[in-house]
């Protein structure tokens, strides 16, 4: 069979089972092509070839004596590396856990495990899940598998360009402040940050407590609802665990989106904000294209996107800095400058900020959901600029302020990146879709038609495209 | 034009004064431009952030007690 990198999960699922493929092929088909391609993109700071090959051996056992787990059992995963892998460093891509060997797995990890996923090795990140792409770190910053000059979006960077070079079908992110949807808007993949809790945080290195999730990333809708099928759920461990649906993610995956509601808040792009023209025009399209398939589409009001953003950023400053304030003190010269910048900034907040932060969060989250009682899904922009150069430190910087994830991060609403267009330049653009709290079914449902009535998703980077025959 | 040249000398000696208070010598010391750039993004993320309205909104997340078995 040609082409396995570019399979999903999905479709690899049903090759097993109809034995045209089997794990072991595809495991060593992915590492064949990572140690072909990685050399230029560098999604990952391990490949565990060792430990990935003994799985998908076991796997190939268990599947063809009809013992199979499930729709992800044999399918090779990539993990962010800030998220614990027993007997594996949690590096989080700096200098200061290089020697941080994980004891335990955590438990998203726990859970892909036992749904007979095999975990392909760890993929590279923003320091600590907020830097950005440093080159003062110990490992090289990811790049994007369109264009390797240019940025994949982070923090989640190894997760999107991994998926984008057809080195893994599934990987796993984190996201604070939008590290799921940046790489993957940007690198024209699909991402997924659930409702807050609803995957466990045990395990994974915190950035900033009451902002962080834990999500799945794809090429597919279909792939982030079985990814989620397997990794959500209560955990009596994480404090801020929280009940999930009692029915799996993708069952409304063929629904369509006739009679959906929904809500486009375009004063994000359009007056907050001002998105670059060929990002407003994808957006707009992308309203079009689910009026087309039946939604009723409608403009809507949020709170001013600068205001959201301000409120998440003084929570992310005054959590992150709680977190690395020792370090800081001590080491200061062990972080990348863009990370130090960045963490010190919670040493200048007053108690008063916080707590005025967190009173502001609730009348957000109130409003937010007040806008899900009128309509059913929420449509923004994601990323107001396609991917700039990675060497260009202040449009990286630029792009920080010029998003419209953060507000989600802070409401807690799951929240979903996709392509929906390519620049000029041949970069792919996003856009967003939000669902009601723990209403991941709705959201993946419009995610879904959106997809099938497009092409984008069958898109793939023109210098990785090239089709081998096996 | 000279009142501006003289704040902001000033507004970054307090920034690396509230530094130093915070206990980040080291880094005041080897990064200033840094702890002075950090000082402002929290400037930034503070002033975008609106004022409240109701002084008594509870904030997020409320108080709970955990139900003990």
């Amino acid at each position: 069979m040609s082409d396995v990198h570019w399979l999903t999960a999905a479709e690899l699922s049903a090759a097993y089972a109809a034995r045209r493929l089997s794990p072991v092929e595809v495991v060593q088909a992915l590492l064949d092509r990572i140690a072909a391609h990685d050399g230029q993109i560098h999604a990952f700071i391990k490949v565990d070839a060792k430990a990935a090959l003994g799985a998908a051996r076991q796997a190939e056992q268990e599947i063809f004596a009809r013992r199979a787990r499930g729709p992800l059992h044999g399918v090779p995963v990539g993990i962010k590396d800030i998220i614990d892998i027993t007997g594996l460093p949690t590096t989080c891509h700096s200098k200061i856990m290089l020697g941080n060997v994980a004891r335990d797995d955590a438990p998203v990890i726990r859970r892909l495990r036992a749904a007979g996923a095999i975990m392909l090795g760890k993929l590279a990140l923003h320091e600590f899940a907020i830097g950005g792409p440093s080159f003062d770190l110990p490992f090289p910053p990811a790049r994007n598998p369109w264009n390797v000059e240019h940025h994949p979006g982070g923090s989640s960077s190894g997760s999107g360009a991994a998926l984008a070079a057809g080195f893994v079908p599934l990987a796993l992110g984190t996201d604070t402040g939008g590290s799921i949807r940046n790489p993957a808007g940007t690198c024209g993949v699909v991402g997924l940050k659930p409702t807050y809790g609803a995957v466990s945080r045990r395990g994974v290195f915190p950035l900033a407590f009451t902002l962080d999730h834990i999500g799945p990333m794809a090429r597919s809708v279909r792939d982030i609802a079985l990814a989620l099928d397997a990794i959500a759920g209560h955990d009596a461990g994480d404090p801020g665990s929280a009940a999930v649906a009692g029915r799996p993610f993708g069952a409304e995956l063929e629904r369509g989106a006739r009679g959906l509601r929904v809500g486009y808040v375009r004063h994000f792009h359009e007056t907050d904000v001002v998105a670059d023209p060929e990002v407003a025009a994808a957006l707009d399209e992308a309203a079009r294209v689910l009026r087309k398939e039946g939604a009723d589409m409608r403009d809507i009001k949020l709170p001013r996107l600068r205001e959201l953003a301000g409120v998440q950023r003084v929570i992310m400053q005054a959590e992150s800095w709680a977190i690395h304030a020792p370090w800081l003190r001590q080491r200061p010269g062990d972080y990348a400058e863009a990370s130090r910048r960045k963490l010190m900034s919670g040493a200048f907040l007053s108690a008063g900020d916080y707590v005025r932060a967190q009173q502001r969060r609730t009348q957000m989250i109130d409003a937010v959901d007040a806008a899900l009682r009128d309509v059913d899904i929420l449509l923004t922009a994601n990323s107001m600029d396609p991917a700039c150069r990675i060497d260009d430190a202040e449009a990286v910087a630029r792009t920080y302020p010029r998003q419209a994830r953060a507000p989600f991060n802070l409401t807690g609403h799951p929240a979903l990146a996709m392509m929906c267009g390519l620049s000029q330049a041949g970069l792919p653009q996003s856009v967003q879709l939000v669902g009601r709290a723990r209403d991941e079914v709705t959201l993946l449902r419009a995610a879904a038609a959106y997809e099938r009535a497009t092409k984008w998703h069958a898109q793939r980077p023109p210098a990785l495209a090239v089709r081998r025959a096996r | 034009m000279a009142v501006r040249k003289k704040q902001a000398p000033r507004t970054k000696l307090d920034a690396l004064a509230l530094a130093r208070e915070a206990g980040l010598e080291r880094a005041v010391k080897q990064f200033p431009a840094d702890v002075a750039a950090a000082a402002q993004a929290a400037v930034q993320a503070r002033s975008a952030m609106p004022g409240l309205d109701n002084v008594g909104a509870e904030p997020w997340p409320p108080m709970r007690m955990r139900d003990v078995p």
